[in-house]
């Protein structure tokens, strides 16, 4: 302890009074002829009370908070540098708890509490077409947005805009051209969302009307290219081929259609806007699904009656038209739509895994709490013996427990900035709002005061429990003859158990899920395959300028080292919506029937052995079916193939695209079969896929190498550009990059429930473990009387495995109990996986009892160890 | 918690205002001289004492002040403030006329039964 001398306390001066007390008391017996020995003697009885006075007038003393505060903080610290181990446990336990927590608290608050950034964002809603037979949401066609909006009243406005995969665009920037997400947007979008431009305007009914070639920048992009100068409105820039001029700048904030939109213009620039002319155009595909429509609720209508009236509406046009025989219309809060509500599950149940994990570590340190309480209950009688109030042990404990309480926080906040700096650089890119993520103040204030409330009580009750025995009884423990009562202790150790087998059940059926998204076939080799998206400018005008520029890419790319292949297909990944349709020879199609998804992709020849897509039957595309005049062909899928000529091989089938025969009663045969080929993502089933030879304007370059594809990334991009450097190369990448990142959501919630798990499963060991072991050290002389008389070790050792075992076999029923209830909860969060799947309950029970045995092993072993003599000596 | 004192609740603190009011006076000396004047009617122990005087200086009818003694320590002495000072005359009169009343009742009541 630190001598330095220090200004004497209030009670040193306490102990100074009276110690002169006792002085003069001896005087005065002395002057009345006692002796020393006997004066001092008789002041000792009479002053019996000495202790318990100072406790008293330590009572009266002046409460100045802050000071009282500090000594009993500084009290705390002192005896809990006495026992460093009980003090750094606890300590580790709450700053992982509470830094998961904050964490996991930001991030639900980040993702899923806060309101969209724009003004009562909570009437906004998005209104999307209902597919009746597939039970599928899906775009509007334009004829039905006119529709909806002259027809309903409880919406103050109603907007559309294109779908986004269909609107990338290639713009000049500064130094070379760029590549982006570019909005479409129909007349009063801007309006109807109600963000207003950071500068300039949005575009007016007269820019529609007109055609004007006009351009609203994100923020981002007026910053890269402008620096956020205001010159920037008026300017000129050239957007897929053509100068449009700059009106305005929308903010970070507006995130319509995408948050990765660049730059909006009206859709009256682009030839979609011809088709939206109803008036003039008669026969318009009124299934058609380019468009996505957002409203906006009359004040005093609630989202019930605007769902009531567009079925309603929706009903007079089925009625009315028969493109419209098998749509509905779905009305969501677009909140739901941008905060999709499989992340919005996903993160409560983050949230409510990382609750668990908090609830098991208060638990746990309020085991640890109260064990060393029952340690110190000699400690505390003889205090409260000499009369220290309940009021200032419990003033201790609490001085105690804020000192933890202090460096934990302080710790669990920097592990939580931590944490969220790791999930925004390795964090699933598909949680939407997730790149806002920063710390949070509602969730660290929550998070400090109510790890502060939860320290308190863990940290004091129990200690008072055990307290409130009585004096006499816990002054006499010494006498360790019965065993000690540790009910609480024990239900704190099965309820952790419990939780921990909760989080366990979770992470493996998430494990299992995982695994079985991610061991799907995709359908082609996807080791050492690389993806270059090509866009060519508007300068290559015809099929024969694509071809031109493919060949000699290709002829390029094919002698940089370890090149074996190149090809192009639309869309390697097929993410549009397949929504296309073939007509099939001699076949009458059922217009009830349901329309099944169907793809045509348009192919390269060389594309399925670049790809690895394996031939089933037929023959593949070559060279001649690109040839100008060849006989036009299709490969269909093995899925296509089975659905649409079952038990027959499609192989010489004639087809066309579109929902009619052709006028001039011409046929497309198909040639060959290929394997399926999974989507995006391992985890979606592919659909109907027929493929044609083509060369495209705008398509994935698809290249594949012998090993280490990364490496060549540069390469490829050198070659490219020395072919042509008008064309953007934005997106590079590999097949497993894209891959892995599109199970990155399955990943991230594996990885963080399996973290948790593993955490709860070492506190819940831990916390067995710690009563164990206090239970053998409390037992000790019991154990030495048992071995003395012959118990052998073995009967030691099953005397305290039962006990470890029967609090983990009551745990792990409660356990069950509850992730089976909850189970429902996770189901849709699951891949192929059930949630109530026997095996992964009995797997979890199973760990779970393994580790809380080993854990139980250590202190029954030890037990077995103790020696008679030792046992009876020390008790 | 029981005060081991038979004073009557609060009677402890007028009678050490009452010691205190000749002049300041320190701990051991305040609980001799209530023994005195009381002849050894009043016994306060250490334990009520002490948290009476602390309570009173706490309340600031005391002040104390550490001074050199007798015995060459330091020792604490207490002396009556002007707030405790009026405090102790109201509390005097209170206390006089209370057990004036004690009294009148005592009395009658012993008239009425002989």
């Amino acid at each position: 302890m630190n001598r330095r001398p220090r200004k004497p306390s209030a009670d040193d001066r306490l102990d100074l009074e009276i110690r002169d007390h006792i002085e003069r008391q001896v005087a005065d017996y002395l002057a009345a002829g006692l002796s020393e020995v006997e004066a001092r003697r008789r002041v000792r009885i009479e002053f019996g009370g000495l202790e318990q006075a100072k406790e008293h007038v330590r009572d009266i003393r002046p409460h100045q908070w802050a000071s009282e505060l500090v000594r009993d903080a500084r009290v705390g610290f002192r005896s809990l540098r006495r026992e460093p181990l009980f003090a750094l446990s606890v300590i580790v336990i709450l700053t992982v708890a509470i830094g998961a927590s904050v964490a996991m608290f930001s991030v639900l608050h980040t993702v899923v509490l806060r309101a969209l950034p724009y003004p009562r964002a909570s009437e906004l809603a998005m209104i999307r077409t209902h597919l009746m037979l597939q039970n599928q949401p899906d775009g509007t066609s334009l004829p039905n947005w006119f529709d909806w909006r002259r027809e309903s009243k409880t919406f103050a406005g109603m907007a559309f805009y294109l779908r986004t995969a269909v609107s990338a665009v290639t713009f000049a920037g500064r130094d070379a051209p760029q590549r982006g997400v570019a909005g479409l947007v129909g007349p009063g979008l801007f309006e109807v969302v109600g963000t207003a431009p950071l500068i300039g305007r949005t575009p007016s009914s007269d820019d529609f009307d007109r055609r004007d070639r006009v351009v609203v920048l994100s923020e981002g992009l007026w910053q890269e290219q402008f620096a956020r100068s205001a010159d920037a409105l008026g300017q000129s820039m050239v957007i897929d081929g053509e100068p449009h001029t700059i009106i305005g700048v929308m903010p970070h904030a507006f995130q319509i259609p995408s948050s990765d939109t660049r730059l909006w213009r009206p859709i009256s620039v682009s030839p979609f806007w011809e088709i939206a002319n109803i008036e003039k155009v008669s026969g318009l595909a009124r299934d058609g699904d380019a468009f996505e429509v957002i409203g906006r609720l009359a004040p005093n209508h609630t989202f019930d009656d605007a769902r009531a009236e567009m079925r309603l509406i929706a009903a007079r046009l089925r009625d009315t038209y028969e493109g419209n025989k098998n749509l509905d219309v779905r009305v969501t809060p677009l909140f739901d739509h941008v905060v999709g509500e499989q992340t919005q599950r996903g993160v409560w149940l983050g949230f409510a895994a990382v609750l668990a994990l908090l609830a098991i570590a208060c638990t746990n340190v309020g085991g640890l709490l109260s064990v060393r309480a029952m340690r110190r209950r000699q400690e505390f009688a003889v205090r409260s013996a000499l009369g220290a109030g309940r009021w200032r042990l419990i003033r201790q404990l609490i001085g105690e427990s804020v000192v933890l309480w202090a460096i934990a926080s302080t710790g669990g906040v920097a592990l939580a900035y931590g944490l969220m700096r790791l999930l925004l650089l390795y964090g699933p890119r598909s949680i939407p709002r997730l790149e806002q993520l920063g710390l949070d103040a509602v969730a660290v204030t929550t998070a400090l005061l109510g790890g502060l409330l939860v320290i308190i009580v863990c940290g004091t009750i129990p200690s008072l429990v055990s307290t409130r025995t009585k004096q006499a009884a816990a002054l006499a423990t010494r006498d360790q003859s019965s065993p000690p009562r540790t009910r609480l202790q024990d239900g704190l150790v099965a309820a952790q158990i419990a939780g921990a087998l909760v989080l366990l059940v979770g992470a493996v059926l998430f494990a299992e899920s995982f695994l079985r998204a991610q061991a799907e076939d995709p359908g082609y080799a996807a080791d050492n395959l690389m993806i270059v998206r090509i866009e060519l400018p508007r300068v290559y005008r015809d099929g024969a300028s694509w071809a031109r520029f493919f060949n000699q890419a290709s002829a390029r790319l094919k002698t940089l080292p370890g090149v074996t292949g190149v090809g192009g297909t639309m869309d390697f990944f097929m993410r549009r919506n397949g929504d296309q349709s073939v007509t099939v020879e001699g076949r009458i199609v059922d217009p009830n029937a349901p329309r099944q998804r169907l793809t045509i992709e348009g192919v390269t020849s060389g594309f399925f052995e670049v790809a690895g897509i394996e031939l089933v039957e037929g023959r593949l595309f070559d060279e001649r079916d690109l040839a100008a005049g060849a006989a036009p062909v299709f490969i269909v899928n093995e899925l296509m193939a089975r659905q649409l000529w079952p038990g027959e091989t499609a192989v010489g089938k004639r087809m066309v695209n579109g929902r009619q025969p052709r006028k001039d009663g011409r046929w497309d045969t198909i040639v060959g079969v290929v394997r399926n080929v999974r989507r995006e993502g391992l985890d979606l089933r592919p659909f109907l896929t027929a493929y044609n030879p083509t060369h495209l304007r705008s398509y994935d370059l698809v290249i594949r190498a012998t090993t280490g594809v990364e490496g060549l990334i540069p390469a490829v991009r050198r070659e490219l550009q020395a072919v042509d450097a008008s064309v953007p190369l934005s997106q590079i990448s590999t097949v497993h990059s894209r891959l892995s990142e599109r199970l990155s959501g399955r990943r991230f919630q594996l990885q963080a429930l399996g973290l948790f798990a593993a955490i709860a499963l070492v506190l819940a060991a831990a916390g067995l473990y710690a009563l164990l072991a206090y239970h053998v050290t409390m037992r000790t002389r019991e154990i030495g009387i048992r071995s003395a008389l012959g118990a052998d070790g073995r009967s030691i050792v099953t005397m305290v495995l039962t006990h470890g075992v029967r609090l983990a076999g009551a745990g792990v029923l409660a356990g069950i109990v509850i992730a089976a209830s909850g189970a429902r909860l996770l189901q849709s969060l699951l891949y192929n996986t059930q949630a109530i799947e026997a095996s992964s309950y009995a797997g979890a029970a199973i760990g779970m009892l393994l580790i809380a045995g080993t854990a139980a092993c250590v202190p029954a072993f030890r037990a077995a160890r103790v020696s008679p003599m030792t046992a009876l000596r020390e008790g | 918690m029981s005060t081991k004192s038979d004073l009557p609740q609060g009677t402890l603190d007028l009678l050490i205002l009452k010691v205190l009011a000749p002049g300041p006076l320190h701990g051991y000396a305040v609980g001799q001289r209530l023994q005195q004047i009381s002849r050894d009617v009043v016994q306060v122990t250490q334990g009520t004492l002490y948290p009476a005087l602390h309570r009173l200086e706490h309340r600031q009818l005391l002040a104390a002040e550490w001074k050199m003694s007798d015995t060459g320590r330091e020792a604490k002495f207490y002396r009556l403030t002007r707030k405790g000072r009026s405090y102790m005359e109201v509390e005097t009169r209170n206390w006089q006329r209370l057990t004036g009343a004690i009294g009148l009742i005592l009395k009658s009541a012993e008239g009425s039964a002989s």
